[in-house]
Order: C-alpha cells, then structure tokens, then sequence
C-alpha cells in the first residue's frame, strides 16, 4: 500500500502564557521582562499517513489537546512546522459553541456550517442527522430542554455527517451511554474503511482492533 | 468564499433569534430605544434650552434623523466588543474565520435600522416634510456606517478580550464621540476652525450627509465619500490587525 501524508509535524514547539499581566505594574515589569511561558510541546515530530488511526494518550496536561488544536489550526506553535491535506474535522469538545436558547435544528445548521458544510448539504443531510442522534421528538424545542447525553449525541452526529478527511477526536468516549459508544465506534469503523484518517486521544486505555499506531505523550 | 459569508450569515441570524428570547416586549425594544431618546432630547433641547434648527424642523424629527445612524454604530460597537468574549468555546475549540463574529454582531443590527427609517419616513410623512425618492437617497450610508463601525468592533473585540479595559475604553470613547459628532446638534453650531475633524469623522459624514438631503434637499456627494474612503481604510486596517492577532487571542482569552 502506497503511504500518502496528510498530516506532517516537523519539531513543533508549542508555549501558553502562564498568566495574563492582572495589574499595571506587571504589566510594565513584563515590557522589560517578557511573559512567563509553559512548554507544553518541545520540539515534536510526527507524520500521519492517509487512512490511518491513531489513539493519542498520556496524563492529563502532556499536550493531547493541543496537539488537535495545532493540527486544526486552531492556534499557532511558537516554532517548527505544520502541513495538512484535506478537509479536518475538529471535535475538540462535543457540542462547543451550541446555542441553549436555540432548538435542535437551528444549532445543527450553526454547527455544521462552521464545520465547513454548504446550505446544500446541511438540508441534504438534516434528516440522516437527526435520526442519528436519536432526538426526533425534541429537535424543535430548545436546547436547554436537553439532557446532557442528548446534546453529545446531537453533536457527535453532526460531525459524523461533516465529510471530513481528517477527523480529530478529543475524549469522546467520556461521554455517552454504551448505546452511543457503540454507534460512535460503528461510524469510526465506517470512516476507517472509507480511507478516512482519524486522531483520537483518550485518558484511558482503549482495546480497539481498529488502531493503527498508539503515540504515547509524556509530560 | 461561499462559507465564508455562509458563517456570517448563520451566526447574525443567530444573534437576532437568540436576542428576543426571554425579554417580554421583545423587538419593540428597538423602536423604544431611538423613539425614547429623540423625544426626551427634543424636549431638553425646545422646551428648557430653547435651541433652534435651520428650516424650522421640529427638534425631535431633527435628533431623530441622527440617532439611527448613530444607534447602529454605538449598539453594533457595544455587541461586537464582547462576541469573542461571550462566544468564548466557538473561539477556543472550533477552526472557522473568527473575525466573522464581530461582523455578524454588527450585522445583526441591520433590520433595526430599517425598522426605524421606515418608522423615521412614517414621521416625516405625519409632519408633512417633503416626501420624494431622494429619501431613500441616505440608506446608502449604510455600507461606510457598517464599515467604520465593523472596522472599530473588530479592534475592540480582540483588545477586549486579551484585556477587558478595553471595554471601558470604548464605552468612554463612544460617550465622547456622541457630543463630538453632531448628532443631538447642528454641523453649522460647529466653529469653522473644528470643520477639519467634523470631515474625518465619518459618523459626522454620514448625519450631515443625510440631513442636507432630508432638510435643504442638497446631496453633498463629497460627504458620503470622505465617509466611504476613510470607513474603508480604518477597516481594512482593522481586519490585517485582527488577523495577525486571530490566533494569540486563542492562547490570551
């Protein structure tokens, strides 16, 4: 089988600022003496092949989450090097940016569309959304109403209908009954035959057939 | 490109759903707030201090015809300083062009204006000002008053959201622009001497510019594009600082 990257890191360095300057006179002590930085990253390598899954683990705090977030362009490594090919898809939490005052159907418009879906697909795929998600009754009533399960799952659905090429994964088997894992594993077994490359992270050990390379991150 | 305005369009048509849920009066709201204030100001300004404008136009039609340009730009400003704030997780944990949340909170305050011009014409009619086509002449402001005022949102929703002094800071400055541009008084009260910062602001442009045609039926084209060229510069300067930041903001929020 012919490797083809999709996604290529070269030594990617990644700092956050410790604290924002909270009063004036830190504020001119940090003109002189810049922000205080973490390293979250140093110095890290990594190239992933198209069709490929990867479980990304390691302790709370070794960078799993910003390893997506940099992936995704989300934010910007202080150094080194990042090249993507094809559309991704980043769940780094499921359900970020819904609206509580909105119902079903018009955050699923919302959120599909910055998941990068036309007008088009999103009315194609509205109907395949819902009955995934299991929520036909309530789709028209706000999402307030919901119970935490039925937002993961309404989220989660539409991300399973983004088309994406890449798909990034943050812990999304923290949640859910098993009901919804096994759907979630149905659909990652689906994309995994459709050629489709998938990074997912997870705290704790997962025994999926499915994975292709375990890529442990050490604090 | 077609996504780009796609998200725009989603997220404006977002605010405005999502600002009437939970309030009672619900978009009456945005006739009251122009509607309240020309009519207390007008009384201020005829009744106690005895103020005149030029063609006898009654004071409150006269601070009327300034307050919507003025609320879209204020309102617009007050909402897109916070939309990073208040849209913290779609900024931190989502990829899409951000800069399309400060727009569509600006946007979003496009069908309160048209509501009140319609309700401003409705009250030229009552008081039996001229009424002919020329009137809907002024709504062309529209693009350097979405300009200026996307232009001043975007700065002030990034800085705001790194250090919320910002956020005073604009208040503050918006207080003050409100008594510098000629909004609740005539351009010719001005000293000439001043005439020079009235021209570099648009805002001061966009009334006058509106008013001539409304009042003395003289369309000073010039205005309109001081208005438009300086709106447009301030704006594609606010949008190369916003996406230079776009991604710090991420880290600093």
């Amino acid at each position: 089988m012919k490797k083809e990257p999709v996604i290529i890191l070269k030594n990617i360095t990644k700092k956050y600022y410790l604290e924002k300057p909270q009063t004036l006179k830190k504020l001119l002590k940090n003109l002189f003496h810049p922000f205080e930085k973490f390293t979250v990253i140093k110095n890290f390598s990594l190239t992933v092949n198209r069709g490929e899954f990867i479980l990304l683990t390691g302790p709370n705090g070794s960078g799993k989450t910003t390893l997506l977030k940099l992936i995704a362009g989300i934010i910007k490594q202080d150094s080194g090097e990042i090249k993507t090919y094809g559309r991704i898809v980043p769940l780094i939490e499921l359900g970020a940016g819904f609206n509580l005052e909105l119902t079903g159907r018009e955050n699923i418009l919302i959120n599909a569309t910055i998941l990068g879906l036309s007008k088009k697909e999103i009315k194609e795929k509205m109907n395949a959304i819902i009955s995934f998600s299991e929520i036909d009754r309530f789709i028209d009533i706000p999402l307030k109403r919901y119970s935490t399960g039925m937002i993961s799952r309404l989220a989660f659905s539409i991300a399973a209908f983004s088309n994406p090429d890449i798909l990034l994964l943050d812990e999304v088997f923290a949640v859910g009954d098993i009901n919804f894992r096994q759907k979630t594993f149905k659909i990652l077994n689906q994309f995994k035959k459709q050629k489709k490359t998938i990074i997912l992270t997870t705290n704790f050990p997962l025994m999926i057939k499915i994975v292709d390379r375990k890529i442990f991150l050490t604090k | 490109m077609f996504w780009y305005f796609q998200i725009i369009e989603v997220l404006t048509i977002r605010e405005i759903k999502n600002r009437y849920k939970g309030s009672i009066l619900g978009p009456l709201w945005l006739i009251l707030y122009p509607l309240i204030t020309s009519l207390f100001l007008s009384f201020i300004f005829e009744k106690i201090l005895k103020i005149k404008v030029d063609n006898n136009v009654p004071f409150f039609i006269f601070i009327y015809s300034g307050i919507i340009y003025w609320s879209l730009f204020e309102q617009g400003i007050n909402l897109a300083k916070n939309s990073l704030v208040w849209n913290r997780e779609l900024v931190t944990k989502t990829a899409f062009p951000k800069e399309t949340l400060p727009f569509s909170f600006i946007f979003s305050k496009i069908p309160d204006f048209f509501v009140n011009y319609i309700i401003f014409l409705f009250f030229l009619f009552i008081y039996k000002i001229n009424f002919s086509f020329s009137l809907l002449l002024p709504t062309i402001s529209l693009i350097p008053l979405i300009l200026i005022s996307a232009a001043i949102g975007l700065f002030f929703s990034f800085t705001n959201a790194i250090f919320r002094d910002f956020g005073r800071i604009i208040e503050f400055l918006l207080m003050i622009g409100f008594y510098a541009t000629p909004v609740i008084y005539q351009e010719n009260f001005v000293p000439q001497k001043y005439y020079l910062f009235l021209r570099l602001n648009p805002l001061a442009n966009i009334i006058t510019f509106n008013r001539e045609i409304i009042f003395n039926k003289n369309v000073h084209f010039e205005m309109f594009f001081f208005a438009l060229i300086i709106s447009f510069f301030a704006f594609i300067f606010s949008l190369l600082i916003f996406r230079h930041f776009e991604k710090k903001v991420v880290d600093l929020i």
